[in-house]
């Protein structure tokens, strides 16, 4: 996955480089004016944007990359809390929207997200306490042996390992399996869930009781 | 209460009615005056056409005839029209006979004529002009002497028939006025208040605006005393509206100074990968500065809102279901787990963010308190006219004497790890009170914390 980071804090960006950089491809820019030609130049898997920037500010390098027809989902990082920034920011074409501060892990599960929902895979192998998934054949196995998910049972799992560490709430997962417009049974997504249960182990998938499903981090 | 319409109003009708009373005062003075002068003259005719006779007739010595021909009989009370003796159908009469009269005699003080019989007889025969007689008997008479002919001659109105022509002539000035007064009043209230319903749609406009709405007002088709009323309103709006641009604005960059920093702090911790046993205290500490941030900040964000707060209808599920989600990694990390009892979905007028914040403190309170292994509910429910919102924790609890304390800002717990910026509670209590709710303290059946949050519940019609 290949990264762009528009961030004008030299600590900050140098952490968030350096913490990626371990996984990912990273490319830093400082300044609003830069940032928009590399993201012009270099069309990244997803782009980290920085709402407060010199020069130029981070919604507008984000709308003029809209404007200039560039697709690549963007993650904007900011200090503002308030409900019409956040707002204002998904407006203007923003996928996700993080809050400083931010633990890394977060940071992770949401740029997974980000490019699978971009790109309809992650990374190609993943490793996860025994199981084994190869995205690109979709296939799936636990400790050693291969394992045969329904379309729906793998959404739901990658869906969850995406977001590790974090809580996907019953509405976004019912979101992802079936889209917005279904109706669909109150129990379908329990039913899923209790069948990737029996075929990966009770232990890997936490129940948050009236709000969702989680996946420990590692 | 000072009112342009009343004062204007009580000032016209003043003028008005005043100026009416002058030329009512005027055109009576003026009246009997002419009268008056009118009279006189007559009266002074009279008495010389009276003396021609009188000379006339002495010599021929028949003055008993002429007494007789202009003698009126005795009435009672004042000669009226229906009250007066009427002579022969040749000579019909007229009641005001009686209020003209005649005298002559001669200037040995023998009287040789007098009619009619009220006429005052007086022996001092002064000439001129002079007022006899006493209440409704007075009488204006003229005296004329005629030494050469040892004669003198008097003719006389009572004065009563001079005050009711002068009466008359002012009534006739005053019906007018006093009918058309009350109309001219009443179409003056009318065009006062139409002249006035400018400033009416100002206040109607600005009383149904929401304390928040700083729009200027509207300036087309004012008329030209409102304009600079109104423009300085919407200049004063303008700053008020700059004002709090600003303030907010502070807030947003005060936030993205101490927030980034923290932000960079975090990630270069994290990135080193430390085993937990090293990292514990540093993380500690970054989310205990984070937290002081936050707080501090969401109380410059809430104080200047008291009272003017926008307040839309919202339903309360899927926030807190969002709270739970974005809380519960926490907790486990601390070996808390917790869960939404979603059985009902509830309805407030609320703001958003504030409501989050609410939530995240509450949740965050009950995480910090709670010992790893145990549970804590968010319960939502709902009463005839209240929401509630309940918060369960099976921590230490607060004893019933320091509820009180704990919601006064920067109170911190003694006994407990020193985690909390002390602010959280006090929060809370803003938020509730913009909300026009009630935060209670309850222990938890079995040991514990209980926060209940009471919200006024929307009536669906």
């Amino acid at each position: 996955m290949e990264l762009l980071l528009i961030e004008d804090d030299e600590l900050l960006g140098r952490g968030i480089c350096e913490a990626l950089a371990q996984d990912y491809r990273v490319e830093w820019f400082r300044d609003g004016q830069q940032g928009l030609a590399a993201l012009l130049d270099m069309s990244p898997d997803v782009v980290i944007l920085d709402l407060g920037l010199p020069g130029i500010d981070g919604l507008d390098v984000l709308r003029s990359a809209r404007r200039k027809g560039v697709t690549a989902p963007v993650l904007i990082l900011t200090a503002r809390d308030g409900i019409e920034d956040r707002i204002e920011g998904l407006d203007r074409g923003a996928d996700d929207y993080l809050l400083k501060p931010f633990s890394l892990a977060e940071l992770e599960a949401r740029l997974r997200a980000l490019y699978r929902r971009a790109h309809g895979r992650s990374d190609e192998k993943l490793s996860y306490r025994g199981l084994e998934i190869d995205t690109r054949l979709r296939h799936a196995s636990l400790d050693g042996e291969a394992l045969l998910l329904s379309r729906r049972e793998y959404e739901l799992l990658m869906r969850l390992l995406d977001a590790r560490g974090q809580v996907v709430t019953r509405r976004r997962l019912e979101e992802h399996l079936y889209g917005l417009n279904e109706d669909l049974e109150s129990n379908a997504l329990e039913v899923h869930i209790h069948n990737l249960r029996k075929k990966i182990g009770r232990d890997l998938i936490r129940t948050v009781r009236g709000v969702g499903y989680m996946m420990d981090r590692d | 209460m000072l009112s342009i319409r009343r004062f204007m109003l009580l000032t016209l009708v003043l003028l008005l009615s005043s100026s009416a009373m002058v030329t009512v005062i005027w055109t009576y003075w003026h009246t009997s005056h002419e009268v008056e002068e009118v009279f006189d003259a007559s009266l002074v005719q009279n008495a010389k056409v009276l003396r021609g006779l009188v000379v006339d007739h002495r010599d021929r010595a028949t003055l008993h005839q002429l007494q007789r021909s202009v003698s009126l009989a005795q009435i009672d009370g004042m000669p009226d029209e229906d009250n007066y003796s009427s002579g022969t159908p040749d000579d019909p009469g007229h009641p005001y006979e009686y209020q003209v009269g005649f005298q002559a005699g001669s200037l040995d003080g023998e009287q040789w004529l007098s009619t009619p019989p009220e006429f005052p007889a007086v022996s001092a025969i002064e000439p001129g002009f002079r007022t006899l007689g006493e209440g409704d008997r007075k009488w204006r008479v003229y005296t004329l002497r005629d030494p050469a002919q040892g004669i003198w001659v008097r003719s006389g109105h009572r004065i009563a028939v001079r005050e009711e022509l002068t009466e008359q002539v002012a009534g006739k000035v005053l019906v007018p006025i006093l009918v058309v007064l009350p109309v001219l009043l009443l179409l003056l209230s009318l065009g006062i208040r139409r002249g006035l319903s400018p400033l009416q749609t100002i206040r109607q406009s600005l009383a149904n605006r929401s304390s928040d709405d700083l729009q200027p007002l509207p300036s087309d088709r004012l008329p030209a005393e409102l304009v600079p009323v109104v423009s300085s309103l919407n200049d004063l709006f303008a700053r008020v509206a700059a004002t709090l641009e600003r303030e907010r604005r502070f807030t947003a960059d005060a936030a993205h100074e101490l927030r980034t920093p923290l932000a960079a702090l975090r990630i270069h911790l994290e990135k080193l990968r430390l085993p937990p046993a090293q990292s514990a205290d540093l993380l500690c500490g970054i989310d205990r500065m984070e937290r002081v941030v936050t707080q501090l900040l969401v109380l410059a964000r809430i104080e200047p809102q008291r009272g003017k707060l926008p307040l839309h209808p919202l339903s309360l599920a899927p926030l807190c279901c969002t709270l739970v989600a974005e809380l519960y990694p926490r907790g486990l990390d601390r070996g808390v787990s917790i869960e939404f009892e979603d059985d009902v979905d509830v309805e407030v007028q609320g703001d958003e963010t504030l409501l989050g914040i609410l939530l995240r403190n509450l949740l965050e309170n009950a995480i910090r308190y709670t010992r790893s292994g145990d549970l804590i509910s968010l319960r939502l429910s709902q009463e005839a006219d209240e929401v509630c919102i309940e918060v369960i924790d099976h921590g230490p609890g607060i004893k019933a004497a320091d509820r009180q304390i704990v919601l006064d800002r920067f109170y911190r717990e003694s006994r407990h790890d020193g985690e909390g910026a002390g602010l959280g509670l006090s929060i809370v209590v803003l938020i509730v009170e913009l909300h026009n709710g009630k935060l209670l303290l309850d222990e938890t059946p079995g040991g514990g914390l209980t926060a209940r949050v009471l919200l006024p519940r929307i009536r669906l019609s």
